[in-house]
């Protein structure tokens, strides 16, 4: 008579199956958490090119001239939906400034075309202005970016 | 009497499990999602592959009804303490040869940018200029896919 620790020599003992489980459970958790959680904790991204020094210039030099597209987001009221001014031409929502975009440059060669976003009113959020960006991606608009705002000394 | 013993080789093992498990779990949480934020949608919005391991993950951060960056889960003001953080940071990648100067005088580090879509644009704008004061043009906004 006598308990299983007279037999149990090393690692295990009489139930050596119990270690390797635990063992076994334990990097195979830890492999799927490292897999699988970077994957998903990871964002889904927007690329987007800045200017160098952030001026608002073009990065680089070109003969030929761009044609300039200029969109205002304005929000004059807080919670208002905000609204679109391409061009100092009317003011548009969302969905109609990416179609006069679109037809702006349908056909035509996406890099002849240098889009500057500024916006009025302190109410203009981050959300207000990434359509655009969306919108210039889809398109193939390198050139796109933020005309940075007078009150900026230094930008 | 039957002498007890502690097999002690299983005991280690799974302790040493437990922590690799926690320290992993922990440090990868931590990092690059630390600010809890709704995104902006995007439709055009690429998935995040976590291309570069120099890459700059800065996140925007509302304390005290001011936006502040987030940093290697640090807050800086935007403006001088990020700027020097960042320069900070340029300068150490650099002296390990890790990232390259292109021709137009840009640093090949991509940074990732994490701002809520209720961020104001000044803020917002605040935080471009810096990037792009030192230099850095490579920008990817993170984003949700548009429902």
């Amino acid at each position: 008579m006598g308990g299983g620790h007279e037999e149990s020599s090393g690692h295990g003992g009489d139930r050596p199956w119990v270690y390797f489980m635990i063992d076994s459970f334990f990097l195979v958790t830890q492999f799927f958490v490292l897999t699988f959680k970077l994957r998903i904790a990871d964002d889904l991204v927007l690329p987007h090119r800045l200017p160098p020094g952030g001026q608002g210039r073009p990065t680089e030099t070109t003969t030929a001239p761009k044609t300039p597209v200029g969109i205002t987001v304005i929000r004059s009221i807080e919670n208002s939906p905000p609204q679109y001014q391409m061009n100092g031409g009317e003011l548009l929502d969302e969905r109609a400034v990416t179609q006069k975009l679109g037809d702006i440059v349908e056909g035509k060669n996406p890099d002849n075309y240098s889009v500057r976003i500024s916006y009025e009113g302190k109410g203009v959020i981050f959300k207000d202005v990434m359509p655009i960006f969306n919108t210039c991606l889809k398109l193939r608009i390198k050139e796109c970016g933020l005309q940075p705002t007078r009150q900026q000394s230094r930008v | 009497m039957n002498k007890v013993e502690v097999d002690m080789v299983p005991l280690i093992d799974i302790i040493s499990l437990l922590l690799m498990f926690l320290i992993i779990v922990g440090d990868t949480s931590a990092n690059s999602t630390s600010v809890r934020m709704k995104l902006p949608s995007a439709s055009e919005a690429k998935q995040d592959w976590g291309e570069s391991k120099n890459r700059i993950v800065l996140q925007m951060k509302l304390e005290d009804g001011r936006y502040f960056a987030v940093f290697n889960n640090r807050s800086y003001d935007m403006g001088g303490a990020l700027k020097e953080r960042l320069a900070q940071t340029i300068s150490d990648a650099a002296g390990r040869n890790e990232i390259s100067k292109r021709d137009d005088g840009s640093w090949a580090m991509p940074v990732k940018l994490r701002i809520p879509e209720e961020c104001p644009m000044n803020d917002v704008e605040k935080l471009l200029a810096t990037v792009a004061g030192e230099k850095l043009t490579d920008v990817q906004y993170a984003v949700r896919t548009a429902n």
